[in-house]
């Protein structure tokens, strides 16, 4: 079991929102989405790579010293640019920046791995009612590497959650929801067309498996980003709490309000961001209200 | 909302200056003026008597606890007879300065300039310190900063917890005279010891008579005030105070009112007689709470009353005011005098003790938000969930209470250097954290001693990086050092040094205090010296326990050895040298190696490579301490304490291995250095826990930095109190939390890598504050600053 290895790009403890208690939440790398507002842009992308914050950068050129492929261009002696496609992923340029603009996002660890770090904190879950939150990227991009790690915790007595896209082959992971605690699953959009435009996928599948997923585990509780423009429209919940009251069995609706912390990662791994707006105060307090109407918890891990 | 009256003296309070009143040092000179030649003890409880029977009685308007330190509502007092000339130097400009401002008059400054310094010439507790202390230990302890004693030779002591469940509210002073009577009948001056209890029992009497004198002086000023009064509730008001001043402190009280107004004259009683830090109160709700329930029982005291004369005490506690220099305001900002009141815990057969007055002790110190009195909480696993809930609710507050402690590990603390079991388990907490008994004689702060001092003398032949000053030990230079032990070895031998001056500096001090400032008031709070026949100076409490030597920078000491050792000796990148180089630079030109030093494994974050230097440091520091012996013939004691130590003591120590610059703060107690703990508060925790604890009798202390948002919701809370339980079954001591106020982020956005392990939380998670934007930085700081007012 233990041999078992994937991709992570965070484990961090004491995080106190991702479910009940004191938890740790692993943060698994690869994600079949590219929603236009991801606050962990770093995440998309399955294997370790080089974030680059060029307004750390002093220019001091070390890194193109140690870089075998030339992926690290220069113009008159400046630091221009990172040909990302060049990158052969030794991360040389990382370990001798000296500014911290060159960094190694990712790391391949093993289910041991991650346990040794996690169950470091087990006094505090036990404590808090805590345990361990599986989130990405999409954990369930590596469901092997998931499965064990899910349940290697169960059999310390941790408790166990995931937060997920819910966009994979229902058939393939099924059997992991059954050794976990609590599930939190997103709704983005509820038009499949919308959704495609903004995440790059369409919805069907994932609403199938929500559904799914709500049928065999009793606390499975849906996480909305809300988005100004984007989905906070009062048609777009009421068509989410239809879906819900009428497909669904879930514990409730927490939502999230938008928050631009990710916008500077974006340029870091090469790819043009955008920012949005959260919708006004008065706006979620309206939000609750329709989703309350529906009959349906609205919970929150503040 | 407090009651009516409690807002009103709240609002008097803060708009009412400090000002220094002489009356307390003028009587007290007088005194000694006219018994020169009689024993010290007597002259002193003479002078004491004097001071009650002369100074100003003053009962402001709509109190209903009594009892001033002098005519202002916010009053310092002068005690010539431990130090004067810094209050020579340093009082005319005593209203204009900037921390800590008093005012004070210029008929005052005469009278003292004339009358009252004149006579101290010579005979100060500073003077005979400074003629005795060895040329060689003064060299390392005289204001430098690295071996720090002299609030035991610049003041008195303080220091003590006087005993109310077995000795005041039992037999009252009227009791402990009788006493004390008692005793001089059976002895006969046939030998040195009974002339030696002769002079503690006839000062006792005199000490006796002084507070019964001063109480009985507030009954007449009640009644006059009474007489005068229109008001017909008031009137009744000032006759109750009256009837009560009458009666104790001579008498043990018979109501909860009554000892209420019993613990004030007693701790008055400890100011004006020596003015001193951590004159602290024990544990009220144990000692208070027969009265409670008696009294409510009876139908005599509503909970509303009781509340409202715990807040009049709070707001007695605060209103003296501990008169210090200007440089020692800079580490002891905002006129703090350590009073500690403890509550909570288990009683002395090992159940939980928690009662009412436990919950209403939390909510007085939320209410008035004085400084006064500094409140702690022992928690242990049966202890109520309702109860550490409403700690941490006061914790969110963000007034920096209560500091938490762990009620078992307190108890081991005790146990370690000698108590009973029952004993052991009757802790309650002194001045800072140091876990103390109310029949303990000990100095509770003895010594500072600063760690990174021996890091530095060990890498600079002895010298300060700083003044080129020889202070350590002159040994080989740091280029003659082999391997990572060698480093280790160096260090350690220069710290052993340090430790053995801080101990000369201790015992000399206790010497000369036995001889000079005996302490006849407080050795009736103290159980074990009535029966004795010794005074507190003497070693006369029950216990006598070893003084507790502070070490300062743990963890600043640790990671300079983890640098060296990985950089220097295992990765051999850089050399000795060239980080000594860099050292004289203040990194100066050496930025990549400070990189490289600042990237290595910092204590804080549950890293075993440097956590494991933290721990054989402080196992080292205990081993060598307790190597010594007192001035009694206790073993000294280790701690890792203190609340603002860490600024000095960094001022004076050049920049360090671990990326530190020059002269900048070190770290409190064995929390991790600013801005290093990146982690989590988990991680910090079990850095933190993997110390042991229970070894050093003198406390330790863990200072966590939280924004308010965290703390804000119910969830927040529950999670704060697991954090704690988790911490304390790890089998750590102590752990107070910071709750970062809108100005500290302003600093973190001015100074971002000082504030590195600022978290906060934003929108749905937390962050390290100084990784957001401004903009969302402005955000958070405008929410801070409303929650704060609102």
């Amino acid at each position: 079991m233990s041999n078992v290895s994937g991709n992570i790009f965070q484990i961090q403890r004491w995080s106190i929102h991702d479910g009940e208690g004191i938890r740790s939440t692993v943060f698994l790398k690869g994600c079949p989405l590219r929603c236009k507002w991801c606050a962990n842009p770093e995440s998309w992308n399955n294997a370790p790579e080089v974030l680059f914050f060029r307004e750390r950068c002093s220019g001091c050129g070390r890194c193109v010293q140690v870089c075998s492929t030339g992926a690290i261009e220069t113009e008159n002696g400046t630091i221009n640019g990172f040909a990302r496609e060049r990158c052969g992923g030794c991360f040389e340029c990382c370990t001798v920046c000296p500014t911290g603009a060159r960094k190694k996002i990712g790391s391949t660890v093993t289910v041991e791995d991650v346990l040794k770090v996690i169950k470091r904190d087990a006094i505090f879950y036990r404590e808090s009612g805590g345990g361990v939150t599986f989130s990405g990227g999409e954990p369930f991009v590596q469901p092997e590497f998931l499965r064990q790690l899910v349940a290697s915790c169960s059999r310390l007595g941790l408790d166990t959650a995931v937060e997920t896209c819910a966009c994979f082959d229902w058939d393939r992971v099924k059997d992991i929801f059954e050794l976990l605690d609590c599930v939190f699953v997103d709704i983005k959009h509820m038009d499949d067309q919308v959704h495609k435009e903004l995440t790059g996928v369409g919805n069907l599948r994932i609403l199938e498996n929500i559904a799914s997923i709500s049928r065999v585990h009793p606390k499975t509780i849906v996480r909305v980003p809300l988005i100004e423009g984007v989905n906070a429209g009062e048609q777009n919940i009421r068509k989410m709490c239809e879906f819900l009251r009428q497909n669904t069995r879930v514990e409730g609706v927490e939502m999230l309000p938008y928050h631009d912390f990710g916008v500077s990662k974006y340029k870091a791994v090469g790819v043009e961001g955008q920012t949005f707006t959260a919708p006004d105060a008065d706006k979620i307090e309206n939000i609750k209200k329709i989703i309350l109407d529906y009959g349906i918890s609205v919970l929150d891990f503040k | 909302m407090s009651s009516k009256r409690i807002e009103g003296l709240k609002k008097s309070y803060i708009d009412s200056k400090p000002s220094i009143s002489i009356k307390r040092a003028l009587a007290f000179t007088t005194s000694h003026k006219n018994t020169e030649g009689e024993s010290v003890i007597i002259r002193r409880a003479k002078a004491f008597l004097e001071v009650c029977k002369s100074i100003p009685v003053t009962i402001f308007d709509n109190e209903l606890v009594v009892g001033s330190t002098g005519e202002f509502l916010k009053t310092g007092i002068i005690c010539p007879e431990y130090s004067w000339k810094w209050v020579d130097e340093e009082m005319d400009s005593f209203e204009h300065r900037k921390q800590d401002p008093y005012c004070i008059d210029e008929n005052a400054k005469r009278l003292l300039r004339d009358e009252i310094f004149p006579y101290w010439q010579g005979k100060s507790l500073e003077e005979t310190f400074l003629s005795r202390i060895n040329p060689e230990t003064a060299k390392i302890l005289i204001d430098t900063g690295i071996v720090d004693n002299d609030s035991k030779w610049r003041n008195a002591v303080g220091e003590i917890t006087a005993d109310y469940q077995d000795v005041i509210f039992k037999k009252g002073f009227g009791g402990l005279k009788s006493e004390a009577l008692a005793h001089l009948e059976k002895l006969e001056p046939i030998t040195a010891e009974a002339l030696e209890k002769i002079d503690f029992y006839n000062a006792a009497v005199l000490a006796c008579d002084g507070i019964i004198t001063l109480a009985r002086r507030y009954a007449d000023k009640a009644a006059e005030l009474a007489q005068a009064e229109s008001d017909a509730v008031r009137k009744e008001e000032l006759l109750e105070i009256a009837r009560i001043c009458r009666k104790v402190p001579e008498h043990p009280p018979g109501s909860f009112y009554e000892a209420i107004q019993t613990v004030w004259f007693t701790q008055l009683g400890s100011i004006l007689s020596e003015n001193s830090l951590a004159l602290n109160l024990g544990r009220f709700d144990q000692y208070m709470y027969p009265y409670f329930a008696s009294d409510t029982k009876k139908g005599c005291i509503t909970e509303e009353k009781a509340q409202e004369l715990i807040e009049a005490l709070w707001i007695k506690l605060s209103e003296w005011v501990w008169v210090i220099s200007s440089n020692t305001a800079k580490f002891f900002a905002g006129y703090n005098a350590f009073q500690n009141l403890t509550v909570g815990g288990r009683t002395r057969d090992g159940r939980d003790a928690t009662n009412e007055l436990s919950y209403m002790c939390l909510k007085a110190s939320e209410k008035v938000k004085t400084h006064q009195p500094g409140l702690s909480v022992r928690i242990h696993p049966d202890s109520p969930d309702e109860f550490l809930l409403a700690v941490c609710k006061l914790i969110s507050a963000g007034t920096g209470f209560p500091a938490v402690h762990n009620d078992r590990i307190g108890s081991e603390m005790l146990l370690a250097v000698g108590l009973s079991p029952e004993d052991a388990r009757d802790w309650s907490n002194c001045g800072c954290v140091v876990p103390h008994f109310r029949k303990v004689g000990e100095w509770t702060s003895a010594v500072n001693i600063n760690l990174a001092a021996a890091i530095e003398y060990a890498l600079n032949e002895g010298k300060s990086r700083i003044t080129g000053q020889e202070m350590g030990l002159s040994e080989r230079p740091a280029s003659a050092f082999e391997s990572y032990d060698e480093v280790k070895s160096a260090f350690f031998k220069q710290l052993s040094n340090l430790i053995k001056h801080a101990v000369i500096g201790t015992i000399t001090a206790q010497q000369i205090h036995a001889e000079i400032v005996p302490r006849p008031y407080l050795s009736l709070l103290v159980d074990g010296c009535m029966e004795k026949g010794k005074d507190l100076s003497k070693g006369g409490a029950k216990y006598n326990v070893g003084p507790v030597l502070t070490g300062i920078g743990v963890a600043d000491s640790a990671n300079s050895l983890a640098v060296i050792k990985k950089l220097v000796f295992e990765e051999k990148r850089y050399t000795l040298q060239e980080i000594c180089k860099a050292l004289d630079a203040d990194w100066e030109g050496y930025e990549e190696l400070r990189q490289a030093a600042l990237a290595c494994p910092k204590y804080g974050n549950d890293n075993d490579y440097v956590d494991s230097i933290a721990l054989e440091i402080t196992d080292f520091y205990h081993k060598e301490i307790k190597l010594y012996k007192d001035y009694f013939g206790s073993p000294f004691n280790s701690a890792f304490m203190g609340i603002s130590n860490y600024i000095p003591a960094g001022s004076v120590i050049g920049a360090t291995p671990d990326g530190r610059k020059a002269k900048s703060p070190l770290t409190e107690g064995i929390s991790p250095h600013a801005g290093t703990d990146l982690t989590s508060p988990t991680a910090a925790m079990r850095s933190a826990a993997k110390i042991n604890h229970d070894i050093h009798s003198g406390g330790t202390l863990l200072n966590l930095k939280f924004a308010p948002e965290l703390l804000k919701s119910e969830r927040n809370l529950k999670n704060l109190a697991a954090l704690i339980r988790s911490y304390f079954a790890l089998g750590a001591f102590h752990v107070q939390f910071n709750v970062i106020s809108a100005e500290t982020l302003r600093q973190a956005q001015e100074r971002p890598e000082d504030y590195k392990d600022l978290l906060v939380r934003v929108a749905g998670y937390s962050t390290q504050f100084v990784n957001l934007s401004r903009e969302v930085q402005d955000a958070i700081i405008e929410r801070t600053t409303y929650e704060t007012i609102s």
